[in-house]
């Protein structure tokens, strides 16, 4: 017993006798939770009974294909791909499904979740501007710091939700139906209700932004591409001492921000790097990339934050050139709450392993500037495509009942990435491979349905599955820069005496009626509202009508074709309490233009139309009529077009729980199986909606 | 005597023998360097730190599903076969080095403690042998006599204990560097080396009968006959003691702690871990 007893003694014995107090610690809670199960369940019999509760389906399992288009699906349809979505449009529903306006994921997921139209839910772009300021803000949360509070009052940093309404889980909470919701966008903060919960879109990275990269480059020219990213200038030695850099520190200090050790060793004859990561060492291979590597940023004498990030090793020769993802809060050890219950994070942590936590999870801006290859790109987009859906299986095999909802947001940004290589002549591909990555969004494709068939296989015959996606795709082939067009059309006026900057820094407020901010539209210089506003109150409607026509009559003078599909009136467009919160006019752009660059954070210098040449060459930023989404399931609906804003009420319905009033959406009836299938319906307009 | 034993006795003798004469601290730090590197390239070899990891984070996993999932009458019923199968795995990875390197282990340590565990006679000092008898030969019937015996002062005995069937000699050792002694138990003769040393030198305060685990476990003198009536004769030597500052403690505790904490050093410079 000697052996076992040196063996035991250094710390496998604490671990032993810390799995036995977990053990006992699971034993009463077992017991606990036993005991008061009647109370509980009877709790949710009669709250079922008062409401008359009368359900037609068990369980209802979403899966959210984020940008899922119904054109290629159609087309691949006929070239006899994707078989396991043609089986569900056989069996039960398939038809477009119109998208919010405007077509971008935080407003079309955040009217799924809570069956209104963004008039009621406050969430009109991805971005809103500062009334004071114009400086740009998360449309979807606020940052509330505790800084400069009496020390009484110093609880941390606390993070508001400013998506209005609510989502319908918590409806079927109130119910006693059970939730689990994964990675749906704009359910950040997690907000509680009866279920699970794991925060999508708006989730920060451990840096507090949305995304931001490093790049350890001894290439000076590479380090000036670094746009999006942090770029740590090195010098190629054979062991490389530098930095990575983590979260602000709140301490001050010589350094603004937290950092942890980093060792770079390049080995004299292989292609490859040895890393040492604060206290993580691991090998890394000429373009290959790792897994998730745990680092911590130390704060003080016992406080430390920890994150997660993988590790590309891009170059080796002449340059070496180390890509560090964006550090993801760790699941595991959390700085922030990303889950409802906070453990929850934490569970899926323990029984899956480490996962992509920032909302913006795939690392767009590191392709866009060219940190990263494509086929890098890919990879990490698979593997969080991978993780995520380990995570939707657990929680199909967990749950036999109640809500189930995914959201899978690989489709999105690979046609965000890769739409060049269908398009022949979008500017991107000059001087750029057009043929190595050419059936990347096909073979997306196909994985979306293999995953759709694992999906269907796993849930329970009565239970109902729902394909859906928010919107759906088409090239981006030319920048509208709106405020370029504006200062033409003499609603906006630059100062002179300012430099050309973002954020509508050289705006001359004093003179201009109008100005565009983020992806979706143009505001007006709105006296009362906007700090500086001009345009009285009583003109607005006036204006907007004037700048709607104008937008329409728009053309691209390369070819003479309309810019703007439908210039929307958004006071007519939305109903409800924050109408005013978004655009006055939302622009409805036609098929292969969007927003340029520049305008959506507020520059107004450029031309007025400029070619996209970016990888990020495909989008969905145009009128909604234009890119429709998908509703698939397995069941068949009553016939006539569907409206993302519909699922909500539907779901409720599904349960048997009677939608609330002011939802805008409408409860699609179940048809019994033995009826004539719905078949796919033309889409309704969105001007046939407005009507 | 097996070939394993003897190996291991040529090299312990090499190690240790070459410290006799030097301070018992150096030869404990050498045994206990000699076992805990075969322990650290055990578990460098066998240790499995990621799936220890996976197994330990598998069963937090599921007390949390109770918490999780307390809701569900099918997850509550099931929980507690779960979490006992993802703690019976949990606990069989972290062990698994250890089983693997039991046997080794333990071989290494039998000899180890054959130097450690017991110092020889002292001159003057009282000795008890203890040969106890096989259930054929009755301890009142069976004929003992002394048929050799130097070194010693003083010989008592034999006592006959019948509750036990045991025979114990009182042996007063002398001023000689061995002391031995033959005994003729029925017809077999055996013969019992006591050293009277303050040196550092491999006792065999037990001696049974040649089974091969029995070896491993006494591995210093020759086993005994299968067929004779003596079935083991035990020798009690004083304990090895030493000083820790003011404290007196064993020898071969201090083995264990040392041999823990070279452990824990090897271990950390080679960036292992059990988990």
């Amino acid at each position: 017993m000697i052996w076992l007893l040196t063996y035991v003694g250094p710390g496998a014995g604490m671990t032993v006798v810390g799995s036995f107090f977990v053990l006992l610690t699971a034993v009463g809670l077992l017991a606990f939770s036993l005991l008061t199960l009647p109370c509980r369940l009877f709790l949710i019999w009669r709250r079922r009974r008062a409401a008359g509760l009368r359900g037609r389906v068990p369980q209802v399992v979403v899966v959210g294909l984020d940008g899922f288009d119904p054109d290629r699906m159609q087309r691949l349809f006929a070239l006899g791909r994707l078989p396991h979505l043609q089986r569900l449009a056989g069996v039960g529903t398939c038809t477009t499904l119109q998208t919010t306006l405007p077509p971008i994921s935080p407003v079309a997921w955040s009217s799924f979740q809570t069956g209104v139209n963004p008039g009621k839910h406050n969430i009109f772009d991805f971005l809103n501007r500062d009334l004071r300021t114009c400086l740009p803000e998360l449309s979807s949360v606020r940052t509330i710091s505790a800084d400069g509070q009496p020390w009484w009052r110093r609880f941390g940093t606390r993070v508001q939700m400013l998506r209005k309404s609510q989502p319908f889980w918590r409806i079927l909470g109130n119910y006693g139906i059970f939730s689990t919701v994964l990675r749906v966008p704009i359910t950040y903060p997690p907000e509680p209700f009866f279920g699970l919960s794991l925060s999508a879109m708006c989730t920060p990275d451990l840096r507090g932004t949305q995304g931001t990269f490093t790049m350890f480059s001894s290439d000076p020219q590479a380090r000036a591409m670094v746009t999006g990213g942090l770029c740590i200038p090195i010098e190629r030695r054979p062991r490389i001492e530098t930095w990575l850099p983590g979260p602000a520190d709140s301490r001050g200090g010589s350094h603004t921000d937290l950092r942890a050790r980093l060792t770079i060793q390049i080995h004299p004859k292989k292609f490859e790097v040895y890393i040492r990561c604060g206290s993580e060492s691991f090998s890394l291979e000429l373009a290959q990339s790792t897994g998730w590597i745990p680092v911590t940023f130390r704060s003080g004498l016992l406080r430390q934050v920890g994150g997660l990030c993988q590790f590309r090793l891009e170059s080796l020769t002449p340059h070496v050139r180390l890509y560090v993802s964006p550090i993801h809060l760790d699941p595991e050890r959390p700085a922030m709450p990303i889950s409802h219950p906070q453990v929850y994070s934490i569970y899926l942590a323990k029984l899956h392993g480490a996962f992509a936590t920032a909302g913006l999870a795939e690392d767009t801006w590191g392709l866009n500037s060219g940190a990263i290859s494509e086929a890098a790109f890919l990879e990490q987009t698979y593997r969080i495509h991978d993780e995520r859906e380990r995570m939707l299986m657990d929680a199909l095999h967990r749950m036999r009942r109640g809500l189930t909802v995914c959201v899978f947001d690989g489709p999105d940004r690979i046609q965000h990435m890769f739409m060049r290589h269908d398009d022949p002549h979008h500017p991107a591909n000059a001087g750029r491979n057009v043929t190595e990555h050419a059936d990347v969004i096909d073979d997306m494709y196909d994985r979306m349905d293999a995953l759709v068939g694992r999906v269907a296989a796993a849930i329970l015959p009565d239970a109902t599955l729902m394909v859906l996606s928010d919107h759906g795709f088409c090239s981006f082939r030319r920048g509208a820069n709106l405020n370029a067009w504006l200062i033409a059309e003499g609603y906006l006026t630059r100062r002179t005496d300012v430099a050309a900057g973002d954020y509508l820094s050289d705006v001359d407020w004093t003179q201009t009626r109008a100005y565009a901010f983020g992806l979706s539209g143009i505001y007006l210089n709105l006296q009362g509202r906007e700090s500086r506003g001009i345009v009285p109150p009583e003109d607005a409607a006036r204006l907007r009508q004037e700048i709607a026509g104008k937008l329409q009559m728009w053309r691209d003078p390369q070819d003479g074709g309309r810019v703007v599909s439908r210039a929307y009136d958004a006071h007519t467009s939305y109903s409800g309490p924050y109408k005013s919160n978004g655009p006055d006019v939302i622009v409805g752009y036609e098929r292969g233009y969007r927003a340029a660059w520049d305008c959506a954070v507020g520059r107004t210098d450029g031309a007025a139309l400029q070619d996209n040449t970016r990888l990020w060459s495909g989008d969905h930023c145009v009128d909604p009529d234009l890119v429709p989404g998908v509703f698939l399931s397995n069941r068949v609906f009553s016939a006539g077009a569907m409206s993302i804003m519909d699922l909500a009420p539907t779901i409720l319905c599904l349960f048997g729980i009677k939608p609330p009033e002011y939802m805008d959406g409408i409860a699609r009836e179940l048809i019994p199986a033995t009826q004539t299938p719905c078949v796919t319906e033309p889409e309704r307009t969105m001007a046939e909606s407005l009507a | 005597m097996s070939s394993m034993n003897r190996a291991l006795q040529l090299l312990e003798d090499w190690l240790f023998g070459a410290l006799a004469f030097g301070s018992i601290w150096l030869a404990l730090i050498l045994a206990a360097a000699l076992v805990s590197s075969l322990l650290v390239g055990v578990v460098l070899i066998c240790g499995r730190p990621q799936a220890v990891r996976a197994s330990r984070n598998r069963f937090q996993a599921r007390t949390l599903e109770l918490l999780l999932f307390r809701h569900d009458v099918r997850v509550l019923c099931t929980a507690c076969g779960r979490i006992l199968a993802a703690n019976a795995v949990y606990i069989s990875q972290l062990f698994w080095p250890a089983l693997v390197s039991a046997l080794p282990l333990t071989v290494l340590w039998m000899h180890a403690l054959a130097w450690f565990e017991h110092r020889p006679a002292g001159q003057g000092h009282l000795t008890v042998l203890e040969l106890q008898l096989a259930d054929e030969f009755p301890v009142l019937s069976t004929p003992v006599e002394v048929v050799r015996a130097e070194g010693f002062d003083n010989i008592v005995g034999p006592v006959r204990i019948p509750a036990c069937n045991q025979l114990c000699f009182r042996l007063t050792t002398a001023n000689v560097n061995n002391a031995e002694i033959t005994l003729r138990v029925g017809t077999e003769e055996y013969r019992q080396l006591v050293p009277i040393d303050e040196r550092l030198v491999r006792l065999s305060p037990v001696i049974e009968r040649d089974r091969p685990w029995l070896q491993l476990m006494h591995p210093a003198d020759r086993p005994l006959s299968v067929t004779g009536p003596v079935v083991r004769i035990v020798t009690h030597y004083p304990k090895r003691t030493v000083f820790v500052g003011q404290w007196e403690c064993s020898a071969s505790f201090v083995g264990i702690v040392l041999t823990g904490a070279l452990s824990l050093l090897g271990a950390r410079m080679l960036g292992l871990s059990l988990f």
